[in-house]
C-alpha cells in the first residue's frame, strides 16, 4: 500500500499541460490540502468526509464486498496520510485520490477460490435481494431489479480489473477520458479501449438481459 | 470532420451496427441503473482512529511496518516474542543429535539434568537438514535486548535471515530506508553479528541485498575499530 502513493505521485508529476498554480487556483480542495501537509489533521479529516463516499464507491465496485471496500478505503487514506506531502498538486486532489483509490483496488491480492466464493455470495445476496442498496421499496420491482442489478455487478466483477476500473470510471462515476487516463497513468487511446473492451465483454455476459429487451426498449 | 454524432449517424444506416450500438447504450443505461452504496456511518471516524494510531507510533516503526500496530497485533507480538525469547534460551541446551548440550555455570543445566533424558528435536529426524553453517544466526541465550526498539531490530534481523525476500520486499517500501538500514546494522553489530547476517544476505538475489551487505560490514568494522584496545 505504501507504493500506492509513490506510484500516484510519480504518475501525477508527469502530467505536464497545467501548472501546479492554475490547478490549485481551480482546485476546490486546495487550501485543505495545503493545511493538512502544514499538519493539520483536522483539514485531513474534512478531507476524508468530503471524499470517502467517492472512494468507498469505486473500490465498492471494483471489489465487490462492502468489507473488502471499507478496508481498502482505510487503506487508501491512511497510506495518502502517510505520504500526502509529496503530493506536490500538480494534478487535482481528488484525481490524485482516485488514483491512490484506484491502485488499491489493482493491487489488492486475494485468491481465486475467495474471489469466485464473493462473486457468487454477491449474485445470491441480489437475488434474494439482501445485498443494502440494490433493495427497492417495492417487492415486485425488487425480484426482477434485483436479479438485473445483480447480475450487472456479478458480470462487471467477472471483468479483468484494468478494463473494469475504466469502465467503473468511465461509466458509472462519469470521469472524462483525460481524468481517466491521468488517475490510470496510460495515453487516453488505452482508457478508449479499455472502456470499449469492458463493455463489450460487459455485453456478451449480460446478452440473456438484453435479449429479453423489446428493440428500443432500455432494459 | 469526425464527431460523434456523425459516427452515429454511420452506424445508424447499417442494421447490424445499429442493433450493436443499442445494446452497447443498454449495457450503459444497466450499469448507470446500479445502485450507489454508501460506507458505514462510522467510516471517517474509523480511518481518524487509525490515523492517530499511527500517528502515535514512532516514525521509523511507522515507515516500515506501513500499518498502525493495533492493540491485538501488538499483543499477538508481544506473546510471540516471549515465546521465542523462552525458546531461544532453551534451544542451545538441545542438539539435533538429541545430546543435551550444557555451557559451564548455564542455570538451565540443571534444569535439563534433572527433567531426566535428553531432550529430543524435531531435527533429529530429517537426516537432511541443512548445516549449521547455513542457518540463520539467531540471538541466543545472550539476547538480552536494552530496550524495545532493540527487540524490534532484532526481530527484522530475523527476518532477514529467515525470509530475506519477503524482508527486502517491504524494506523497498521503507521511506527511510536508509536510516533504517543504518539502524538495523548498528543493532547487529552492538550484538556482535554483524558479519555473520552480512554472510548469510550476501547471496541473496535483490537490489537491496548488496547495500545492506555493506552497510552491516561497515557497522561491524566500525564497532570492531572503536572496541578494540588501543
Amino acid at each position: 500500500m505504501q507504493t500506492l502513493v509513490a506510484e500516484a505521485v510519480a504518475s501525477a508529476s508527469a502530467l505536464p499541460e497545467t501548472s501546479a498554480s492554475a490547478i490549485s487556483a481551480s482546485d476546490p480542495d486546495a487550501e485543505l490540502v495545503a493545511h493538512w501537509q502544514a499538519g493539520d489533521l483536522r483539514a485531513f479529516e474534512t478531507l476524508v468526509r468530503r471524499h470517502e463516499r467517492r472512494v468507498f464507491r469505486l473500490l465498492y465496485r471494483m471489489l465487490g464486498s462492502r468489507e473488502e471496500a471499507e478496508d481498502a478505503t482505510q487503506e487508501a487514506f491512511l497510506s495518502l496520510h502517510r505520504h500526502g506531502h509529496r503530493f506536490r498538486r500538480e494534478a487535482r486532489f481528488s484525481t490524485f485520490l482516485y488514483r491512490v483509490a484506484a491502485n488499491a483496488a489493482l493491487n489488492r491480492r486475494r485468491s481465486l477460490g475467495r474471489a469466485r466464493a464473493r462473486v457468487e455470495e454477491f449474485g445470491r445476496r441480489h437475488l434474494v435481494g439482501d445485498e443494502g442498496p440494490a433493495s427497492a421499496p417495492d417487492p415486485e420491482a425488487t425480484a426482477h431489479g434485483a436479479q438485473v442489478q445483480g447480475a450487472v455487478q456479478q458480470a462487471l466483477l467477472e471483468l479483468p480489473k484494468d478494463l473494469r476500473m475504466a469502465v467503473v470510471l468511465f461509466d458509472i462515476e462519469g470521469r472524462a477520458y483525460k481524468e481517466i487516463a491521468d488517475v490510470l497513468g496510460v495515453p487516453e487511446g488505452t482508457v478508449k479501449s479499455r472502456i470499449h473492451r469492458g463493455r463489450s465483454a460487459l455485453r456478451e455476459s449480460l446478452r440473456e438481459f438484453l435479449e429479453r429487451r423489446e428493440p428500443g426498449e432500455k432494459p | 470532420m469526425r464527431t460523434k454524432h456523425t459516427d452515429r449517424l454511420a452506424l445508424s444506416r447499417d442494421e447490424g451496427s445499429r442493433y450493436d450500438a443499442d445494446e452497447i447504450d443498454a449495457v450503459v443505461t444497466l450499469l448507470r441503473s446500479l445502485p450507489d452504496p454508501e460506507p458505514s456511518s462510522d467510516l471517517a471516524a474509523r480511518i481518524m482512529r487509525r490515523v492517530s494510531e499511527v500517528e502515535a507510533q514512532p516514525r521509523v516503526l511507522r515507515a516500515f511496518f506501513g500499518r498502525p500496530w493495533t492493540s491485538n497485533v501488538a499483543a499477538a507480538l508481544a506473546a510471540g516474542i516471549a515465546c521465542a525469547v523462552v525458546g531461544l534460551r532453551l534451544a542451545p541446551l538441545a542438539t539435533p543429535s538429541g545430546v543435551v548440550a550444557t555451557r559451564p555455570g548455564d542455570p538451565h543445566a540443571s534444569i535439563i539434568a534433572a527433567a531426566g533424558p535428553a531432550i529430543e528435536t524435531r531435527a533429529a529426524h530429517f537426516s537432511g537438514s541443512p548445516p549449521e553453517a547455513a542457518l540463520p544466526v539467531l540471538p541466543t541465550a545472550n539476547f538480552q535486548p536494552a530496550n524495545l526498539l532493540d527487540w524490534r531490530l532484532d526481530m527484522q534481523l530475523n527476518e532477514l535471515q529467515l525470509d530475506p525476500q519477503a524482508f527486502f520486499r517491504r524494506l523497498e517500501r521503507v521511506r527511510e530506508r536508509e536510516r533504517f538500514v543504518q539502524r538495523l546494522a548498528e543493532r547487529a553489530a552492538r550484538r556482535g553479528d554483524a558479519a555473520q547476517v552480512a554472510l548469510n544476505v550476501r547471496t541473496v538475489s535483490h537490489p537491496l541485498a548488496q547495500p545492506v551487505v555493506e552497510q552491516l560490514l561497515h557497522a561491524s568494522l566500525i564497532r570492531q575499530v572503536s572496541t578494540s584496545p588501543r
